[in-house]
């Protein structure tokens, strides 16, 4: 699997695969079960985007070069790679796709996860993420851990709790491992819990709260030295969560996640790798307003999301070429309903399906085929076919549709075709360069089809679908450089995607608003043309032995075509980080810079965000004690009390203020 | 083999069932038995069905079916009605109809009656005419009209099911129904049915000869212009406009309607005859409107 590739772990991942030695069930599972923190796979050796141990996974995200994060509240935020969100990013667990149940995204897959049941989180850009599926921006996949399975040492596990001042948060985090020759077994659980949190200048952000309790099993069991089966489980419970930047809050969200999985590393042959799966999830999302003192409509929308699918991916490898080979197949029922509550006297409740009953069912292959021509030169080509078949399959649905002028009768069918071409040059172990280009697709969310007079709060507008809307396309290119050496490792990427089809809501005159207050209604409408551009760049230096700093820099830039700006476009961002390593010791200095973001969406509506810093300071102190290792951290973020937003949260709500953190685990 | 033969003979059996189950499925399952009388003269018995489940003051869908002593369905007699309202002051007037007609798909007679007030200061009954050959039976039903505005969860004076305007001389009545019989989320077909009282008639009053010759006292008025515009008045929003009723027959105006979800729907309505204007509450909020929940 070829990784992000702007950091410099990527080339090394890229040559390592095509030059990969064959390994054993056995040897993999060992090198999982060392991993006790989430692996970023491409952000270089160092955990720099860890702040703590028991930290979140959107806090670990926001700290990668490439992802970024839309926030609504300080729970569930939203991931964002290279400014493309929602439905232009695939985002799966263990390559399973799972679809939140909200209507309004306060559900991102990512939220039904927690860190300790994760071993890599993989982000890949653009293209290629095509190998989860049709994606114009790229795919985000977090990986479980695998259990261990053959040790001497039958039980291992580790133990953590974090205190946050900010948020008066509680997280706990913890794993048992128990390996028994060809079984293995692993629990992790989570469960967390803060307050509202108290921003810059000191003021609670009232609805901020949240309470979160995650299981994961996964059991492996070892057919032979070259196969295995594994079923994992993943159960998730967030509950109370306040969106301070949204109308409402929600009460429940809880996410099942379960698969099955065999693994095959056949000892002989040209194929180097199997993998099938079949899998399932299903989400309810409970959101209301009861908790707010003072609406003009109390509602209630509940939101069921339900997937099942399967795939098949294979590795083949024949002297200088390489092979991979995916076929899936998933099927996503959905609906989410809307009840009102008139507070006047007499009223009465008033209902609509803002995702009447549908279900959509994708298949698809992924074909890429690599060839090391010159130990200098090596090419992937890569296609992405897909056959999408989406069905409502209510009758309310099809009425309510009939009141914005379509008559729904048959299925939503599109074929998807991407193809892509990457050039790898390397001429020498110092210097690695690539180029890329891609024409993607993506078939629109069953919100851009078939939403019905979905709040965006943001703009204030409700949305509605389009069920005759194109697919969005685009024309990627990419190039990227990296350089390292002992002391040094060096990335640069720069990036252009050119639309075709862009989809965004546009307001229509002819439709009233729904929402008490909104400003109209907006369709989901094909933009014709439409730009972006980008870079990312890191830098990771070792000082000295035990002296490194970390750069990041990341930064968007995208138009209309009638000149307007991309909404949800980064500035420049700028993060450096300094790690002192003394003994038990590891001290780090961070300093993040956002330059002011002044080029805005108007059909958005998008406002003008300030510029800001941020200083973090962090310590750690490593004991081991009768072979078991353990941590005590403390640290603090945002020292400065930086009363700060970014240009990606929504509502004009400001982020944390100070936050003294206080924790400490234990490996055992 | 033979259990083959056997196996399928069951099969086609089930399919003839089954067909058989569907090509007797009750016409009137979703409606309201209001009545069931017996006709001595033709030897019928009539039923009269709502489409409500009360009769209301406005325009009601009623139906009737007559089956003979065996129970069969009978489509071959005329059928014809008349409501009347016995006020408690003495004097009584009719409504306005749509004589029943008998509908060959379903060997219902199908019409509707426009009652233009509830049963309250005084009594409404439906006479039934039926005629087979030579024989006919008239029979009078005492029916109870309800005000359904007092149902309703939204309590405004102005929002009415049945709105009746004095302009001069002449007292108009306006109501709506739905082709579909009941009004539900999506666009539908939406009749307005407009009518005015003959000045200084009272309706029809009875008469010793009987009243079905004399018509209701109540016509048609058929050159208004007419628009509607669906209104939420708890979340204060419209809906998408539908085609503007245009008349069709007897004052009977069809257009569509939109409903995007379920809840309280005021239908705002400017009425003109000419450029005289009789009822204005798209742009007179205080001027009478229809209303319904579902």
């Amino acid at each position: 699997m070829r990784l992000k590739a702007v950091m410099l772990g990527v080339f090394l991942g890229l040559w390592g695969i095509s030059q990969a030695q064959r390994h054993t069930i056995h040897q993999d599972t060992i090198a999982t079960s060392v991993l006790q923190e989430v692996v970023v796979e491409g952000e270089g050796a160092q955990d720099f985007y860890i702040p703590e141990k028991q930290s979140s996974l959107e806090r670990i995200m926001d700290r990668t070069s490439s992802v970024n994060l839309i926030k609504r509240g300080n729970y569930a935020q939203e991931p964002v790679i290279q400014g493309l969100s929602a439905g232009q990013i695939n985002i799966t667990v263990d390559g399973m796709h799972v679809f939140g149940a909200c209507t309004d995204r306060m559900d991102p897959v990512s939220s039904y996860v927690e860190t300790n049941n994760l071993s890599a989180l993989q982000i890949e850009e653009g293209a290629n993420g095509n190998i989860h599926g049709s994606t114009i921006g790229g795919a985000l996949n977090m990986v479980s851990p695998a259990p261990v399975v053959k040790s001497e040492q039958p039980w291992s596990g580790g133990l953590g709790a974090t205190y946050h001042s900010v948020s008066n948060g509680q997280d706990y985090l913890g794993n048992l491992n128990y390996a028994a020759g060809k079984w293995g077994v692993r629990y992790s659980g989570g469960w967390r819990k803060h307050q509202n949190y108290l921003h810059g200048k000191g003021k609670q952000v009232d609805f901020s709260q949240y309470t979160k309790m995650n299981h994961s099993l996964n059991l492996r069991y070892l057919l032979n030295e070259s196969s295995a089966l594994r079923l994992s489980l993943i159960m998730d419970d967030a509950r109370d969560v306040g969106y301070p930047a949204l109308p409402m809050d929600v009460s429940s969200a809880k996410g099942n996640l379960y698969g099955l999985t065999y693994e095959w590393y056949p000892e002989q042959g040209s194929l180097h790798h199997l993998q099938a799966k079949i899998y399932g999830n299903n989400i309810t999302h409970i959101m209301d307003d009861s908790k707010r003192p003072d609406v003009p409509i109390r509602m209630d929308m509940p939101g069921w999301s339900d997937t099942y699918g399967g795939f098949v991916e294979t590795m083949w490898q024949w002297g200088r070429h390489q092979l991979m080979l995916k076929t899936d197949v998933y099927t996503n029922d959905v609906r989410a309903e809307m009840t009102m509550y008139p507070n006047q006297e007499g009223g009465i409740p008033m209902f609509m399906l803002t995702w009447a009953d549908t279900r959509r069912t994708v298949g698809g292959v992924y074909a890429r085929q690599s060839t090391q021509w010159t130990t200098q030169w090596k090419t992937n080509i890569s296609l992405r076919m897909d056959y999408a078949h989406t069905l409502m399959t209510s009758t309310f649905g099809k009425q309510q549709f009939q009141t914005l002028g379509y008559a729904i009768e048959g299925a939503d069918e599109r074929l998807l075709v991407s193809p892509q071409l990457e050039v790898h040059y390397q001429p020498s172990e110092q210097w690695k360069f690539s180029m890329q280009g891609a024409y993607t697709s993506r078939q629109p969310t069953i919100t851009e089809i078939y939403g019905f007079y979905l709040f965006n709060r943001f703009d204030g507008y409700d949305y509605v679908g389009s069920p005759d809307i194109k697919n969005e396309k685009a024309w990627q290119w990419s190039a990227k450089a990296s350089h390292e050496t002992e002391q040094l490792q060096l990335g640069v990427s720069t990036f252009a995607y050119l639309f075709r089809d862009y989809i965004m809501g546009v307001t229509d005159p002819s439709l009233n608003r729904m929402t008490v207050g909104a400003k109209g209604v907006k369709r989901y409408t094909n933009i014709p043309s439409a730009y972006m551009v980008g870079a990312n760049a890191n830098a990771h230096w070792w000082l000295t032995k035990d002296l490194s700093t970390k750069t990041t820099l990341q930064y968007t830039h995208g138009r209309l075509e009638d000149g307007d700006g991309l909404p949800m476009m980064l500035p420049l961002r700028w993060q450096q980080a300094l790690r002192y390593q003394y003994k038990q010791w590891q001290l780090q200095a961070e300093y993040e810079y956002a330059n002011q973001q002044n080029e805005i969406s108007e059909v958005f509506e998008e406002q003008a965000t300030e510029a800001y810093y941020l200083v973090n300071l962090r310590a750690e102190y490593e004991v081991e004690w009768q072979g078991k290792r353990g941590h005590i951290q403390v640290g603090v973020d945002n020292l400065l009390d930086a009363y700060y937003r970014t240009h990606l949260d929504w509502g004009g709500i400001y982020r944390p203020g100070r936050d003294i953190y206080v924790g400490m685990n234990i490996i055992f | 083999m033979k259990n083959i033969y056997i196996v399928f003979a069951i099969a086609f059996a089930f399919l003839f069932t089954a067909c058989s189950e569907e090509n007797t499925v009750d016409p009137m399952l979703n409606y309201t038995k209001v009545e069931t009388i017996t006709l001595p003269n033709t030897g019928l018995e009539a039923t009269v069905w709502s489409v409500e489940e009360t009769l209301f003051a406005g325009y009601n869908k009623m139906m009737v079916t007559l089956q003979d002593a065996e129970g069969n369905a009978v489509t071959t007699p005329s059928v014809k009605w008349m409501p009347m309202m016995a006020m408690d002051g003495g004097h009584s007037h009719s409504a306005p109809t749509d004589q029943p007609v008998l509908n060959a798909d379903n060997g219902v007679y199908e019409g509707g009656v426009t009652f233009v007030m509830p049963s309250m200061g005084g009594a409404w009954t439906l006479m039934l005419e039926v005629t087979e050959g030579e024989q006919m039976d008239m029979h009078t039903l005492p029916i109870t009209v309800m005000d359904k505005n007092s149902t309703f969860a939204i309590q405004q004076a102005n929002y009415q099911t049945i709105i009746r305007k004095q302009v001069g001389e002449t007292r108009y009545f306006f109501a709506y129904y739905f082709k579909e019989d009941m009004p539900r989320v999506g666009e539908q077909e939406i009749v307005i049915a407009a009518y005015k009282m003959m000045p200084m008639d009272h309706g029809s009053m009875r008469t010793a000869e009987g009243m079905m010759d004399h018509g209701t006292g109540f016509m048609p008025v058929t050159d208004l212009s007419i628009e509607l515009e669906a209104y939420m008045p708890s979340m204060g929003h419209g809906a998408p406009e539908g085609q503007q009723p245009m008349h069709k027959m007897h004052g009977h105006y069809e257009g569509t309607i939109n409903f995007n979800m379920t809840g309280d729907w005021q239908l705002k309505t400017r009425i003109k005859m000419g450029e005289e204007v009789l009822v204005n509450s798209m742009d007179v909020e205080e001027d009478l409107s229809f209303y319904l929940e579902f």
